[in-house]
């Protein structure tokens, strides 16, 4: 009897019109565990010759090393990330490469590198910059093309790399760094997850196996190495942090590193050389002294007028609030790239939610795959019993099929509240998926009084995607790495859900004139996570605030006083209002599909000098038309994410 | 008088290099802003360094200035005076695509320059397309 083994490791129901007729004969034929390697000549395209290493089979590749070098200034960082081209075949090639960036980033400056000569990109219209780059490329200059897939995938287009020469590409953006529960988090991701796309989409990104250009069917697809195959990129990571306070606690359970202070307020991080390959995001976490963080106001101005930052963190009282029943909806991703580890993570960080709920609160457990299931018609009572049932059907779930996040989110929200209770719809996936504006749009038709948290689960974990969820759905995100401990994440969500929010903040700012505040609906603030709101600003930098929310009956008020004007990295903050502006923009975006908004984003990105969805970043070497005919495009493969199977996560003829 | 213009079809559209000069003659240049315009048919696609090492990084734009291809150009050096340039100096190059058949003549707008003690200098500019292959 042969195997069931699905072509596409997604599932038969994933596979429009696979039912044969009753009077056909189906054969099934199982795949081997491994695809066999290619093989064959050494030319572009073909990616063949495979050098046989110790680690694995290594394919020529046009994408040689990433150096990334990041300097964290209080709550801004500047990182520079650049990228080593170089042609390893006897023929011109174009490199193209799909990577990511942190979905927040700022990018607003691109620098070619030509030998000893550097070479400024300038910010155009995208479709003005594409034309401009397949210009120079048909007549054979050197040229680079910098665009924005996803707020958080970027394409990277290098033509006419001449045999053996090599070309870099550097980058540079502006981020904020994360605060949570009391610690400060650099995120730098290094691959992209492979992402699945619906039935019959057509404007996605693809996951294939090297070499298959097309397959997908989708219009960027980022190729994956097969698993005995490896590329020779590797990639060095420096993060210089001056804190401006004492650095009490440091912490990446990422990778290994080596660290440097020269004094109390300073570090120096490096990766190590054992631990360079880029298929996991790179987390680093660090405490500072004081246990009572304050919110603070961060002022800038220049021949544009003034901006500023305020970081909002929640005030102490709100632990001593009584907790409310809760009602928890947990929501698990059981799709094929959750299969092995990610799932049995994500499972574990539920056990331990189920295992602290009280007998007064209620629970649901909904899995989604291809389609989505659910315990029972309604949440249960927290009894030992119903908790033992839930673990028992928890254990049962394993990760297969194609991820249709849609239905899960139909199944967790499309039910009624019980308004005696605060509903918590809790999302645990690893995030690959593409259809992330129908995912967001659907949240926010749907959310109601339900407030969402976000889990990303795995190493590389699509963040764009649960940091909007967790934006649109006024909740918070957290994320549970391979090395992190499920039972502390899950306290800690717990510990911040099990304690009222602050609600429907209001801002008086005194003397402070301000416009284009963002996000402009202030999200809820909860224990353990601060607001960051940036905005434009006229009249006396150094006002005195007043906040005040609600949590339930009761209002909080505080004020914060003082400012601090021309702090170090506080020359960002242009840079990072107008990204601000942008993701708002993007936002409203999701159920109005206006050209004005699409205009209004890409004028602000131009305006700034920003990337973009709507801008690009293009520069060409005129002055030197190189030999030979137009090259072949050769797509940077890239190694699947730790922790994620190739066989049931990326498309493989 | 001028040579007509003629618009060439995008596809026919050529790069070109055009070279930026600042000639400080005996005073050292430690500083200098630039405005040009470029002209119709002519996009700017990238922005250079110099010759010298004081100028070697390619200088930054203004990202509203540029949307109608006019290109503010600064740079400072905080080199010794001694290693500062003098004379005819090749500060920047603009890469460019240009729909024209006639050669980019860039208007100089504005030109500032200073020396290492913050003294203006005076200057003369040329911008100049590029001969011959860069190495």
């Amino acid at each position: 009897m042969p195997r069931f083994e699905p072509a596409s490791g997604r599932g038969v129901s994933s596979i429009p019109s696979f039912l044969p007729s009753s009077d056909e004969e189906l054969w099934i034929i199982a795949r081997g565990e491994e695809p066999a390697a290619e093989t064959g000549e050494a030319k572009p395209g073909c990616g063949a010759m495979l050098a046989a290493t110790p680690q694995g089979e290594e394919v020529p590749m046009p994408l040689k090393h990433t150096d990334v070098r990041a300097d964290v200034l209080g709550c801004i960082t500047t990182v520079k990330v650049t990228q080593q081209f170089q042609n390893p075949f006897d023929s011109k090639i174009e490199a193209k490469y799909v990577f990511p960036l942190p979905q927040n980033a700022a990018v607003n400056e691109f620098i070619m590198t030509i030998g000893t000569r550097r070479i400024r990109g300038i910010i155009r219209e995208r479709h003005e910059a594409e034309r401009l780059y397949a210009a120079a490329k048909h007549q054979g200059y050197v040229a680079s093309l910098l665009t924005q897939e996803r707020p958080n995938i970027f394409t990277q287009s290098v033509a006419n790399i001449e045999p053996g020469k090599q070309i870099d590409v550097e980058l540079t953006y502006f981020s904020t760094l994360a605060w949570a529960d009391g610690w400060y988090e650099f995120v730098f991701p290094t691959v992209v997850g492979p992402r699945f796309n619906p039935p019959g989409s057509t404007g996605g990104i693809g996951a294939v196996g090297r070499g298959q250009h097309g397959v997908s069917g989708q219009p960027t697809e980022v190729q994956y190495l097969k698993p005995k195959e490896r590329s020779g990129h590797d990639i060095a990571i420096r993060l210089n942090i001056d804190a401006g306070v004492a650095i009490e606690e440091t912490e990446c359970v990422t990778h290994v590193t080596r660290t440097h202070s020269s004094s109390a307020d300073t570090l120096e991080v490096t990766l190590s050389p054992l631990d360079r390959i880029p298929n996991k995001d790179f987390v680093f976490r660090y405490k500072v002294a004081g246990d009572r963080i304050k919110s603070g106001l961060v002022t800038f101005e220049d021949k544009r007028g003034g901006f500023f930052s305020l970081m909002l963190y929640p005030p102490q009282d709100l632990k001593q609030l009584e907790r409310k029943p809760l009602e928890m909806v947990f929501v698990l991703d059981s799709s094929g790239s959750m299969n092995g580890r990610p799932i049995s993570e994500a499972k574990k960080a539920i056990e331990r939610a189920l295992q602290q709920l009280r007998p007064e609160d209620t629970f649901q457990l909904i899995n989604f795959s291809s389609r989505a299931s659910q315990l029972g018609s309604r949440p249960l009572s927290a009894t030992p019993e119903n908790v033992k049932r839930g673990l028992a059907c928890l254990s049962r779930l394993e990760g297969q099929g194609g991820t249709m996040m849609i239905e899960g989110i139909k199944a967790a929200l499309d039910f009624p509240h019980d308004p005696g209770r605060m509903r918590f719809v809790c999302f645990l996936t690893d995030g690959y998926i593409d259809n992330e504006t129908q995912i967001l749009a659907a949240i926010q038709q749907h959310l109601g009084a339900t407030r969402i948290f976000s889990f990303g689960i795995g190493s590389s974990v699509n963040r764009h995607l649960m940091e909007n969820m967790a934006k649109v759905g006024r909740g918070a995100v957290a994320y549970l790495g391979p090395n992190d401990s499920a039972a502390r994440v899950m306290d800690a969500f717990i510990e911040r859900v099990s304690h009222p929010a602050l609600t429907d903040l209001e801002l008086d700012w005194g003397t402070l004139k301000v416009t284009g505040v963002y996000p402009r609906v202030v999200p809820d603030l909860f224990v353990g996570r601060p607001v960051i709101l940036t905005g434009r600003f006229t009249g006396n930098s150094t006002p005195a605030v007043r906040v005040a929310g609600k949590t339930g009956d009761n209002t909080i008020e505080w004020t914060i006083s003082g400012s601090r004007a021309g702090e170090d990295g506080a020359s960002a903050l242009p840079s990072v209002w107008a990204r601000m502006k942008i993701a708002d923009l993007s936002e409203t975006a999701l159920t109005d599909h206006s050209d004005e908004l699409a205009e209004e984003i890409k004028q602000v990105a131009l305006d700034y000098g920003l990337l973009s969805a709507y801008t690009a970043f293009v520069a060409v070497d005129s002055s030197r038309v190189t030999a030979g005919e137009e090259g072949t495009t050769v797509p940077m493969a890239v190694p699947v994410p730790e922790g994620v199977k190739y066989r049931t996560a990326v498309q493989d003829r | 008088g001028r040579a007509e213009e003629t618009p060439t079809a995008p596809e026919r559209s050529h790069f070109l290099a055009v070279d930026v000069f600042i000639d400080s003659h005996d005073q050292p240049l430690a500083a200098y802003q630039i405005e040009l315009q470029a002209p119709p048919g002519t996009r700017i696609v990238g922005i250079e360094g110099g010759d010298s090492p004081a100028f070697s990084e390619p200088p930054h734009y203004d990202p509203k200035a540029i949307q109608n291809d006019r290109v503010i150009l600064g740079g400072f050096s905080t080199l010794p005076e001694l290693q500062l340039p003098k004379g005819r100096t090749r500060v920047a190059t603009l890469h460019v695509q240009n729909e024209r058949v006639a050669v980019p003549e860039f208007a100089v707008q504005s030109a500032t320059a200073a020396n290492a003690k913050g003294g203006k200098v005076k200057i003369q500019t040329s911008v100049e397309e590029r001969k011959g292959e860069s190495k």
